[in-house]
C-alpha cells in the first residue's frame, strides 16, 4: 500500500489521544467520603464484565475513528487483485482533445470530421463507464485543463469546437502532468484522440523521454487509451499565401499575392479561387489549370485603401473546411531605424551592417553613436536600439527603459570591459568578468530555440548554423539579485534563456519590458571574441529583434493562428469579420490601426504521421491501449484509492461508538427514573 | 443548633403518636392495653368462670338466654417508646442538604417531645460499633432534657453494629413498646431483617426510619473519582461511568430486599430521602400510624 499524501502519516499518533485523554481523567481524580461503600464494592465487582467491556469498545471505536479519518486524509492506494476488485470507474479521466486543423478532415468512411468522431467515441466511452468519474478537458488551443460534468457534454462545448490551430501534444501530455500532480487526482485515465500528425506530436524531440518517466513513475497505475484516427483524405486541397508584396505598377500601388496550394492526386483538378479585399468579393477567378501549384495575381488597390488594409483568398468547400482560406494584411513599407551605442569601433561596424545590411533592397537605416552621444538620441521613430557600452547617464537609461516599454527593442551587447559585477547598465543589467576561451577549443553553443525568437529556423525550415560558432571570449551578465539590492528588474525569473553554452552559462537571453523586449548577447561580432561577424547567424538574429522592434510602427503583421498572442492578453482585439476569438480561429483582427492576419500554421498541412509502431515506442514503460475507431472501457488489474472506504469504516465506528454511548445513557436514565 | 423547632412542635402536637399494637402500660393513657380495663370501650363478652366478679355480670344477657356472661371493656395505657439512634460515621454523609445525621437527630428529638407531650415514656439509645447511649423510657421534662442533651453531644462516627445492637435491644426492653430505629441501615440486609424478626417476636411495634441521601441513589459523577469508605480507611478509585449502572442495580436491589422483608414482619418502614422536610415526613408517618390504628382496630396481637 502506498499513500499520496505520505506526510499526513506524521499524524498518525494522534490515535492515542482517546486513550491519553481516558488515562488523564483517571489520574485527575477527586476524593470522595462515601457512605453507601457496600454498594460501589459489589459494583465494581460485577461491573468488570459488561460495563467495562463496552467501556473500552468506546475507547477502541474512538481511536479507530481517528485512525481511519488519518488514513483517508493520507490516501492511501492499494493494487493487486484488491485494488483491481475495488477499482471499478477510475476516479479522473483526462480527455486529451486534439482540435487542431488537420482534426477536421473527414474521414471518407465516417463522414465526419475526424473530430467530431472523436467526441463522439468519448462520448460512447463516457456512458459505458459505470461509476463515478471526474472528467477534465484539455484541448490543445488553450492547454488549460478544464473540469466537465461528463462526456455528454462535449459536443455543446465551444472548447471541443473546430480550431485553425496546430496541436503540441508533449505540451498537452505535460499539462496533464501537472494537473495529475497538483490535484492528486487519484485512479486516473487519458484518453487521447488524435490524427497523430507528426508535427503536432514532434515524436523525436526529447522531452518525450521525461513525460513517459514521469508517467510511469506516477503513484497512481495512469492509463493512457489512444483513440488513433490515421485515416487520410483523398480529395483535399489547402490554400496558402506564399508571398505578398505591394508594388507600384504604372505609378498605382498593386498588390502581388503568390497563392500556393497542396492537394491530394485524387484532388479536384479544377475549381475557382475567390478574393476578397477590405470585406468586398472580387469577381471570381478563372477555374485553375490541372497541375497549378503556385498561382500570382496582381490585384490594383483602390485609392481609398491604397495604404493599408486586409483581404483574403479562398477556394471551395472540400474534405476539410480549415484549409480553404487564408487571410492578409497590407500596410506601407515602414522604414526601421536603428541606432547602436557602441564603445568598440569593430563591433559597431559590424552591428551597422547587420542592421542595415542592404539598404538599397530593404528601407532599413542604422545610426551608430558613441555612449557620449547619446543625449542627442530621439526613440521616436527608433524600432531597435542595439546597446553595446557601459553604464550611461541617468537620464539616457531612463530613456531607454521608456522606449522599451513603448514597444521598442533593445539589443544590448558586452561592454568588453572587465568591469566586474559593480557597475550597471540598462535595466539593471551588471556585467561579469570576460571569459577567454583557447582558440583550439572555442566555445560552442549547444542549446537554442530553434521554434521561436531571434534563433529560430526559418520560415523554408532552414536552420541557423548555430552549432558552427566558434566563440573566444564571452562576457556573461549577472543576474541574480545582491543581497544588498533587491530592485525588481534583477530577478533571475524574469530572463528567459533562449541559447546556452555546452557548460550551461547563456549564449542569448531576453526579457519582456512593458510591451517592448530587451535581448542579452553575450559575445560580440568582432574576430578576438567570436565569428559571430561572419554575418549568418548574427544578421537574422539582429533582423528578427529589429523586426519585433519595427512592429508597433507597422500595422502589418501576418502571423500563425493560436502561436500569436497580444502583448497584453486584455487588449480588445476584434475579428473584421464576425465574432471569432483570436486564441483558436483564424481571420483578420484589428486594435486601433494595428491588424493582424491569423492563419492555420503551415504545418498543419504536413501530411506525416507517427506510425503506430513509433506510438507503442514512445510510450514505453506506460500501460496503453491503442484504438483506431472506438474506445474500449474494458477494466484490466489496477490500482485503486481507498479513502472512501476509510472514511465509510470512519463513519461505521462513528455510529457503533454513538450506539454505545446512547444506550448506555439510556440505562441510566431508566435507572434514575426507576 | 437547634434540635426541634416549636412551630413545627406546634403543628405537630395536634396530631398523636399512636401505637399500631396493644401496649403495656404501667398507668392510664391514649394507647389500648393488651388487657382489658374500664373504660366505656366495650371489648367482648365471655362466658363466666368461678372467681370472677359477679358485678361484671350482664344481666340482661342472663334473662334472655338463662347464662352467665361477663362484658369486658377495653383497658387504656401508655406507651413505652425506644428510640434506636444510629451514630456510626456513615450517618455523618452530607450531601447537598445537610447530614443524614443531623436529619436523624431532629427526628430523634421531635418524636421524643412529640411522646413526652402526651404522656408516654420515651428513651434513647445510640449505637455505632457497640451500643454508646442507653437512656431507659421514662416521663418526665428532666429526662426529656437529658435525651436532648445527650443527642446535642453525640458525634457519628465509627463502624456500625445495628444487627447486634437490634437484637441486644429486643431483648433489653421487657415490655411491649414502640421501637423507632432511625438508622441508614448500610448492612447486610438479611441479617438486618432478621434483627428486625426478633425485634417484633418480641411483640415491639417497630418502627424504622430509613434515610439516605439523594446522591447515594443518584450517584451522578463525571469523572474519576477516589471513594474513601467513612467507616473504615478503604478506598478504591474507579470511574463511576463504568460501575454506576451496576451501583443503582445494587442499590435497587438492596432497597427491595429490606421493604419486601419489612412488610412481610409488618415493620413500619420509612424511607426517607434527607432531602424532604423532616416535618412532612414526621407528619407523613404520625397520620399512617393513626389510619392504621383507628383501620386495625382492636386486633390483638
Amino acid at each position: 500500500m502506498t499513500f499520496l499524501q505520505p506526510a499526513l502519516l506524521l499524524g498518525l499518533p494522534a490515535i492515542l489521544l482517546p486513550i491519553l485523554i481516558h488515562l488523564l481523567n483517571r489520574l485527575r481524580f477527586k476524593s470522595v467520603r462515601w457512605a453507601a461503600m457496600m454498594f460501589l464494592v459489589s459494583a465494581a465487582r460485577s461491573s468488570t464484565r459488561h460495563a467495562r467491556l463496552r467501556h473500552y469498545l468506546i475507547l477502541l471505536f474512538r481511536t479507530l475513528i481517528i485512525l481511519f479519518l488519518i488514513l483517508a486524509l493520507s490516501r492511501p492506494i492499494i493494487g493487486g487483485w484488491l485494488g483491481s476488485s475495488l477499482s471499478g470507474a477510475p476516479d479522473t479521466v483526462l480527455i486529451m482533445l486534439d482540435r487542431s486543423a488537420s482534426m477536421e478532415d473527414t474521414d471518407p468512411r465516417l463522414q465526419s470530421p475526424k473530430r467530431e468522431h472523436a467526441i463522439q467515441r468519448f462520448v460512447q466511452a463516457g456512458e459505458s463507464m459505470q461509476g463515478q468519474s471526474r472528467y477534465v478537458l484539455i484541448e490543445n488551443a488553450l492547454n488549460m485543463p478544464q473540469e466537465i460534468a461528463g462526456t455528454a457534454a462535449l459536443p455543446a462545448l465551444s472548447l471541443t469546437g473546430p480550431t485553425d490551430t496546430a496541436a503540441n501534444v508533449p505540451t498537452m501530455l505535460s499539462a496533464a502532468l501537472d494537473y495529475m500532480d497538483y490535484n492528486q487526482t487519484g485512479h486516473t485515465e487519458i484518453w487521447l484522440a488524435s490524427d497523430l500528425q507528426a508535427s503536432n506530436w514532434h515524436p523525436d524531440e526529447g522531452v518525450w523521454t521525461e513525460l513517459v518517466e514521469r508517467l510511469a513513475a506516477h503513484p497512481m497505475d495512469v492509463k493512457v487509451r489512444i483513440l488513433a484516427l490515421t485515416s487520410e483524405t483523398h480529395e483535399n486541397t489547402s490554400i496558402a499565401l506564399s508571398s505578398l508584396k505591394r508594388q507600384s505598377v504604372s505609378g498605382r500601388p498593386h498588390l502581388n499575392l503568390s497563392v500556393s496550394l497542396q492537394r491530394n492526386p485524387e484532388a479536384n483538378q479544377r475549381f475557382p479561387v475567390a478574393m476578397s479585399l477590405n470585406g468586398s468579393r472580387l469577381p471570381e477567378d478563372r477555374k485553375l489549370d490541372l497541375d497549378a501549384e503556385l498561382y500570382s495575381r496582381l490585384l490594383a488597390l483602390p485609392a481609398d485603401q491604397e495604404k493599408t488594409g486586409w483581404g483574403m483568398v479562398e477556394i471551395p468547400a472540400d474534405e476539410n473546411p480549415r484549409d480553404n482560406t487564408y487571410y492578409f494584411v497590407y500596410d506601407e513599407d515602414v522604414q526601421l531605424h536603428t541606432a547602436i551605442v557602441a564603445d568598440n569601433g569593430d563591433a559597431q561596424r559590424y552591428l551597422q551592417l547587420a542592421a542595415a545590411p542592404a539598404p538599397q533592397w530593404f528601407p532599413h537605416s542604422a545610426e551608430t553613436l558613441m555612449p557620449s552621444q547619446t543625449t542627442t538620441l530621439n526613440t521616436e521613430a527608433l524600432s531597435m536600439l542595439i546597446w553595446q557600452a557601459g553604464t550611461g547617464a541617468d537620464d539616457i537609461l531612463s530613456t531607454i527603459e521608456t522606449f522599451a516599454h513603448a514597444g521598442g527593442a533593445i539589443f544590448c551587447f558586452p561592454p568588453a570591459r572587465g568591469e566586474g559585477a559593480t557597475q550597471e547598465g540598462p535595466f539593471g543589467l551588471r556585467w561579469g568578468a570576460i571569459e577567454t576561451a583557447p582558440k583550439a577549443k572555442p566555445l560552442r553553443v549547444t542549446t537554442w530555440d530553434n521554434k521561436d525568437g531571434p534563433l529560430a529556423e526559418s520560415r523554408d525550415g532552414i536552420t541557423l548554423p548555430i552549432g558552427q560558432l566558434n566563440i573566444i571570449q564571452r562576457q556573461c551578465p549577472v543576474l541574480e539579485a545582491s543581497d544588498d539590492d533587491v530592485s525588481s528588474d534583477r530577478l533571475d525569473s524574469d530572463w528567459i534563456t533562449l541559447a546556452t553554452f555546452e557548460d550551461g552559462k547563456p549564449f542569448l537571453l531576453k526579457k519582456r519590458v512593458g510591451r517592448g523586449s530587451v535581448f542579452v548577447c553575450t559575445t560580440l561580432p568582432t574576430p578576438e571574441w567570436s565569428n559571430l561577424g561572419e554575418g549568418m547567424v548574427l544578421v537574422p538574429m539582429v533582423q528578427r529583434v529589429l523586426q519585433e522592434g519595427g512592429s508597433r510602427l507597422s500595422a502589418r503583421g501576418m502571423e500563425s493562428c493560436g502561436v500569436w498572442r497580444p502583448t497584453d492578453e486584455s487588449e480588445p482585439w476584434v475579428c473584421e469579420e464576425g465574432d471569432r476569438d483570436y486564441r483558436w480561429q483564424a481571420g483578420v483582427y484589428r486594435l486601433g490601426s494595428q491588424r493582424v492576419a491569423l492563419n492555420r500554421p503551415d504545418r498543419e498541412n504536413d501530411l506525416e504521421r507517427v506510425p503506430l509502431e513509433r506510438l507503442r515506442t514512445l510510450f514505453d514503460g506506460v500501460d496503453i491501449q491503442l484504438f483506431e475507431e472506438t474506445i474500449e472501457t474494458a477494466r484490466k488489474e489496477s490500482t485503486s484509492e481507498l479513502w472512501p472506504l476509510m472514511v465509510l469504516l470512519a463513519l461505521l465506528c462513528m455510529m457503533v461508538e454513538s450506539s454505545l454511548l446512547i444506550s448506555d445513557r439510556m440505562a441510566r436514565r431508566k435507572q434514575i427514573i426507576s | 443548633m437547634d434540635l426541634v423547632d416549636s412551630a413545627v412542635l406546634a403543628r405537630l402536637s395536634r396530631l398523636a403518636v399512636q401505637a399500631r399494637v396493644p401496649m403495656s402500660g404501667s398507668i392510664n393513657g391514649i394507647h389500648r392495653s393488651a388487657t382489658r380495663g374500664s373504660s366505656v370501650e366495650f371489648a367482648e363478652y365471655r362466658k363466666y368462670v368461678p372467681g370472677d366478679d359477679i358485678k361484671n355480670l350482664d344481666w340482661r344477657v342472663y334473662a334472655r338466654t338463662d347464662r352467665f356472661y361477663i362484658k369486658e371493656f377495653e383497658a387504656d395505657t401508655n406507651l413505652r417508646c425506644c428510640i434506636i439512634l444510629d451514630t456510626s460515621a456513615s450517618m455523618g454523609f452530607a450531601g447537598d442538604h445537610g447530614s443524614k445525621f443531623d436529619y436523624a437527630r431532629r427526628l430523634a428529638a421531635t418524636l421524643a417531645y412529640l411522646l413526652a407531650h402526651q404522656g408516654d415514656a420515651v428513651g434513647l439509645l445510640s449505637f455505632a460499633e457497640k451500643t454508646l447511649t442507653d437512656i431507659p423510657p421514662r416521663n418526665s421534662a428532666s429526662h426529656l432534657r437529658h435525651i436532648f442533651d445527650t443527642l446535642k453531644t453525640i458525634e457519628p462516627k465509627g463502624g456500625s453494629e445495628i444487627v447486634q445492637t437490634l437484637h441486644e435491644a429486643a431483648e433489653r426492653v421487657s415490655q411491649r413498646a414502640l421501637v423507632v430505629v432511625i438508622s441508614d441501615l448500610f448492612t447486610d440486609p438479611t441479617e438486618l431483617l432478621d434483627g428486625f424478626q426478633h425485634m417484633r417476636f418480641r411483640k415491639h411495634d417497630l418502627a424504622v426510619f430509613h434515610l439516605l441521601d439523594p446522591q447515594e441513589l443518584a450517584f451522578s459523577f463525571d469523572r474519576p473519582i477516589r471513594f474513601v469508605d467513612m467507616e473504615s480507611s478503604f478506598s478504591m478509585i474507579t470511574d463511576p461511568s463504568i460501575i454506576e449502572t451496576d451501583y443503582r442495580h445494587a442499590i435497587q436491589q438492596y432497597l427491595d430486599t429490606v421493604t419486601r422483608g419489612c412488610r412481610e414482619f409488618n415493620v413500619d418502614y420509612q424511607r426517607v430521602l434527607i432531602d424532604t422536610d423532616y416535618e412532612k415526613t414526621l407528619a407523613s408517618f404520625l397520620l399512617q400510624r393513626a389510619g392504621k390504628s383507628a383501620a386495625g382496630g382492636r386486633a390483638r396481637s
